[in-house]
């Protein structure tokens, strides 16, 4: 039993691990510190287009291990949901195709130089251009 | 077609004139369609003996859109379609609108708008949204598209969210339905004889629609639940080639879909019932004409195409879908319909779709309907290939 126990947790450790410890981010003119989980699933299934009175645009990577954790444990949803989510949006006219970006270093780039910008990376890939949006 | 290109190119230079934030988006699919076993000659008007198969089943949009600023975009799609004998590769205008979003609470479109009915039918000609090829025909109906399939007047739409309590999203259109806009209902009018110059026409449209998610990280987030009511009436001048006088006919449609759908990230699960009834209304002395035992066979040719007497009809469908990876996705689906009226029928569909996303842009599907009905027992295989941008 503890054995298993034990298996269990380590699985969870190493796969937790695999996905790296994902954070929003925004730009620091942007004055942006803090989202509320409802807001965020908002923002990012294209209904929603504010925190609090600030006006914001997510921005998501193609693809990888980034996004894929970003999905799962931010949305709840696989990144292939998410896609269907804004092509029924584009193509019903509700809202523009999302921004997509190719890696961290660009989407680094991208939210530090727009400030309406909300986007997310690995922690460790994190530098001082851009700041962690905390989701309550 | 000369229009919408031409509106496209307004939208396009306008938006580079002011440097507005333009984007455009397109689709193309190519489907192949093949019947077995024992089709009725008549059943609805898709699936009219194709036993040979036929690639006649192709759909293409474009569209464009502008974000004037953060609160006003305007945008259109036009849509061509060949469908069987239906489209003939007719350009027409699927949707197109002005939005102005007071705030996420509340906003008013104004224009041509999808009409949001049950989960699909605001998406219906999205085909990378979905995995099916096909929707339930049993709720989504090709042979009732057009008047279901866009509204043109205004809408109002808002979404409340709240950690606590989740997500509250509603939309109300009003307008009417360009009936003629969306093809081959004036045209089956032709075909059984009701009109020497079919003119069937929307009169008024009017469709609420109401969805409530649970919260993100609730022990049921995924959950989605929606119920949506329209009602409209459409008008006819009937000029009967055989028949006692031209009339006016009118027909009051109500629907009510209930819906949920259940998605997590490897699967998801979902139901539709809805309830529609056909309520015409015909000068009584026509009508006491056409229930003579004479024009009995005639009637019973019309009452496929123009409800005649009232109708009634409950159908449901349920479905399960599991994302195997993150490209290959396999749905079960199983369909009922109930029509109570003058023409009582019953049907179950099974359905087994397949979908392969072979990387953001293109998606190959393969589907095989399976159709026990009061009519007949047949199949339907359909294979497509798909593209967006």
């Amino acid at each position: 039993m503890n054995k298993n126990y034990f298996l269990i947790v380590l699985i969870f450790i190493l796969s937790s691990s695999c996905f790296g410890d994902i954070v929003l981010i925004a730009s620091k003119a942007s004055g942006i510190k803090s989202i509320s989980k409802s807001e965020l699933v908002s923002i990012y299934s294209g209904r929603g287009k504010r925190i609090g009175s600030k006006s914001v645009k997510p921005v998501m990577l193609k693809g990888g291990d980034v996004h894929e954790a970003f999905c799962k444990i931010f949305l709840k949803r696989s990144p292939s949901s998410v896609s269907k989510i804004w092509k029924k949006l584009v193509f019903t006219g509700k809202a523009s195709m999302i921004k997509t970006l190719s890696d961290e270093a660009d989407m680094i780039r991208q939210v530090s130089s727009h400030s309406e910008y909300l986007g997310y990376v690995d922690r460790k890939n994190i530098n001082d251009d851009v700041v962690i949006v905390e989701v309550r | 077609m000369r229009l919408l290109l031409f509106s496209n190119f307004i939208l396009v230079v306008a938006s580079n004139l002011v440097a507005l934030d333009f984007s455009y988006n397109g689709q193309l699919t190519q489907t192949y369609l093949q019947t077995t076993g024992n089709q009725p000659d008549y059943d609805g008007f898709m699936f009219n003996r194709t036993d040979e198969g036929s690639w006649k089943f192709t759909e293409m949009t474009l569209g464009g859109s502008v974000d004037v600023n953060e609160n006003f975009r305007v945008g259109l799609q036009g849509i061509s379609r060949v469908y069987g004998d239906y489209g003939n590769y007719d350009i027409t205008l699927d949707w197109g609108y002005a939005d102005y979003r007071f705030s996420d609470y509340f906003g008013i479109r104004a224009g041509k708008v999808r009409n949001a009915l049950g989960l699909y039918n605001e998406s219906r000609d999205v085909d990378s949204a979905r995995n099916s090829i096909l929707l339930s025909q049993d709720i989504y109906e090709e042979s009732y598209r057009a008047f279901i399939n866009s509204i043109i007047g205004a809408s109002v739409y808002g979404s409340f969210e709240k950690d606590t309590w989740g997500t509250f999203d509603y939309q109300i259109i009003f307008g009417n339905v360009d009936i003629a806009d969306d093809f081959f209902f004036n045209d089956e009018l032709a075909k059984v004889g009701v009109n020497k110059s079919p003119d069937f026409r929307g009169d008024w449209h009017a469709t609420a629609y109401l969805e409530y998610a649970v919260p993100w990280g609730s022990r049921l987030d995924g959950l989605k639940l929606a119920f949506s009511h329209s009602e409209f009436r459409a008008k006819a001048d009937i000029a009967p080639v055989f028949g006692p006088r031209d009339f006016e006919y009118d027909l009051d449609v109500s629907t009510t879909i209930y819906s949920i759908e259940y998605d997590q990230f490897d699967y998801t699960l979902g139901a539709e019932y809805m309830h529609r009834l056909f309520g015409p209304k015909i000068p009584d002395d026509v009508s006491a004409v056409y229930d003579a035992p004479a024009f009995a066979a005639l009637r019973a040719g019309w009452d496929g195409i123009l409800s005649f007497s009232t109708n009634d009809v409950r159908a449901y469908y349920v479905y399960g879908a599991y994302h195997f990876t993150e490209k290959y996705t396999a749905q079960l689906m199983y369909s009922v319909s109930d029509h109570r009226g003058r023409v009582d029928t019953d049907s179950n569909t099974y359905t087994f779709s397949q979908r392969y996303d072979f990387d953001d842009y293109v998606v190959g599907k393969l589907e095989y309907k399976h159709i026990l009905s009061d009519t007949g027992k047949w199949g339907v295989f359909l294979a497509r290939l798909g593209l967006s941008f």
